[in-house]
């Protein structure tokens, strides 16, 4: 009896700091905010039990649309850049190129710092008095596309977006790397003798064989770009206005400066909604695919 | 004739991809000599020679950053926050990632526990700042060492379990075995084995814990408590028009990061494609 129990304590003692933190810390608070969204409440005063009130409200906000696209633009400029550069400058780097390694642990670097410091970082670049990419705009004969980067209302989006897509294109190189080096090196020779040219050999077999890590890539790049907040945040407020925000951007404000805690869970949780179904979509279109590949009938 | 112009054409490319390379090294790299430079300069050199070297060091903004603008004490606190978290976080999900691999081999509780790896921060907010209300921990550094390790276990257990997974179970049973207890075998055998997971772990948690800025933001109010991140915010407000003591202030705070990134390189790639490579 005695040796039975000692025979689960200490595996339950073990786990149980985990399971403890991780649900109360993690999982309740996705469920209070889930509840929170049915509610009309300021923080303060008592919530009421609203239904769907804050959903329908929500969609019928002209600035929730506006951070939408927003997010959505974000999500398809990151997709095209980051994945595309990160596949072009990786293959560079994997055909024999020397001091391959210097030159991604030189890429990777941005992706450690803090996004809340490189958005402090250029919104010096864009400052008009010292801004460096109008000085450099005019050093190389472009002096016509100087403007006020922040305040130009056709620029500000695009200016808050670029930090955030440049700063993370080394994670993409960096995996993209390392799928390379998992090809075997006789597929692509065999390939070679057949004939194949190097964009052929690239398309048709090095770009299949590295296909679960593309998808897995987009998943990173779809999650991530919903995610967005700090970069926003500490280039333009998300302002003027909604311009320049994300959701997270909008969900916060909404939250913390107009105080509308109904309101800020039921974006969240639209944002967790999109997140899990673009997951649960991707990987299923993913497995669907390989099973298709290998001619298995889904 | 042709075969010259052939091997032309492949030094031509040889040339035009090094240069591309060196271009994206460069644009990668720049901004951040260009701050390091801005922040031995006053604004008066800023302005002036904007891309240039400074003429007169400088050091001055430094020594005000850290105290003026009370970069230090964010420093401090950072550093604290988020070295007990990451201590905690590797003791706790360690010997989760024991029991995962050895004794409940459930995969309803793995899943469960991997589940948040799909939670947005921003869904934690709300109800975060009620429940550390209601445990007397609002605006204390404790309570964000405590929810930097909940958002940290999904992605350790990921990795601790993908480590201890590759350990035999062999081993451990051998030291049964020989009369080692199951605290034994974990404490004497396993996590000195499991070293390199535990570091991957650890450097990364470090990094997430330096660089949140949301949940700082939000869980904390009191100026002298604040961290890095959340300083950061605020310096760009009050010394908006005073650039070198901005840029002080950023080099501050990215030094133990780079200095990190550096040193620990190889863990750092291994953490934060980890998901990746053995999603």
């Amino acid at each position: 009896m005695n040796k039975k129990i000692s025979k689960y304590i200490i595996p339950l003692l073990f786990i149980a700091p985990v399971f403890l933190i991780y649900t109360i810390f993690l999982i309740v608070p996705l469920i209070i905010t889930a509840y929170y969204s049915l509610n009309e409440w300021n923080g303060v005063s008592e919530e009421i039990f609203i239904g769907f009130m804050n959903y329908k409200k929500l969609f019928a906000n002209s600035d929730y649309w506006i951070t939408f696209f927003n997010t959505m633009q974000l999500t398809a400029i990151s997709l095209i850049i980051q994945i595309g550069f990160g596949l072009l400058i990786a293959y560079l780097l994997y055909n024999k190129t020397k001091g391959a390694r210097f030159f991604r642990t030189v890429y990777f670097l941005p992706v450690v710092i803090a996004p809340v410091a490189i958005g402090l970082m250029f919104s010096l670049f864009y400052n008009s008095e010292i801004g460096f990419f109008n000085k450099i705009l005019s050093a190389i004969g472009l002096k016509m596309l100087q403007t006020s980067w922040l305040s130009n209302p056709r620029t500000v989006l695009y200016a808050v977006m670029a930090p955030q897509v440049w700063q993370y294109i080394g994670l993409y190189v960096t995996i993209f790397l390392g799928a390379l080096q998992t090809v075997p090196t006789e597929l692509i020779e065999s390939a070679q003798i057949d004939g194949a040219g190097k964009a052929r050999t690239f398309f048709q077999v090095i770009l299949s064989q590295i296909r679960g890590f593309i998808n897995i890539c987009v998943i990173l790049c779809l999650t991530g770009s919903l995610k967005s907040f700090d970069h926003s945040w500490i280039i333009t407020n998300g302002g003027p206005g909604v311009r320049s925000a994300y959701l997270g951007v909008f969900m916060y404000k909404m939250t913390f400066i107009n105080s509308d805690f109904g309101m800020g869970s039921t974006i969240t949780i639209t944002i967790v909604a999109i997140s899990l179904l673009i997951t649960a979509l991707f990987n299923n279109f993913s497995v669907t695919e390989e099973r298709g590949r290998r001619g298995i009938n889904a | 004739m042709l075969k010259l112009s052939y091997t032309f054409k492949q030094k031509l490319a040889t040339a035009v991809k090094y240069i591309f390379l060196i271009f994206v090294a460069v644009t990668s790299i720049y901004p951040f000599i260009w701050v390091v430079i801005s922040s031995l300069k006053d604004n008066n050199e800023i302005f002036g020679n904007s891309l240039g070297l400074p003429m007169v060091i400088r050091w001055g903004n430094y020594v005000e950053a850290w105290k003026g603008a009370s970069v230090g004490k964010s420093f401090l606190n950072s550093m604290f926050v988020s070295t007990v978290a990451v201590l905690i976080l590797c003791m706790i999900s360690s010997m989760g990632s024991y029991v995962l691999t050895r004794f409940i081999k459930s995969q309803l509780l793995s899943t469960y526990l991997l589940l948040g790896l799909l939670i947005p921060l921003h869904a934690l907010l709300i109800p975060s700042v009620l429940i550390f209300k209601a445990l007397h921990l609002q605006d204390n550094l404790a309570g964000l060492v405590i929810i930097y390790i909940a958002v940290n276990i999904p992605f350790s257990l990921f990795i601790m379990n993908g480590f201890l997974r590759s350990i035999p179970a062999d081993i451990d049973e051998a030291a049964r075995i020989d009369g080692c207890g199951k605290i034994r075998v974990f404490f004497s055998i396993l996590l000195p084995l499991a070293k390199p997971g535990i570091a991957t772990v650890a450097t990364i948690a470090f990094l997430n814990c330096w660089n949140d800025l949301l949940l700082g933001l939000v869980l904390l109010s009191t100026p002298g408590k604040r961290t890095l991140s959340v300083a950061i915010s605020v310096l760009k407000g009050a010394y908006m028009t005073r650039y070198g003591l901005l840029c002080a202030g950023f080099v501050i705070s990215i030094a133990p990061v780079v200095l990190m990134y550096i040193l620990l390189q190889k863990h750092v790639i291994a953490g934060m494609t980890a998901g990746a490579v053995k999603g």
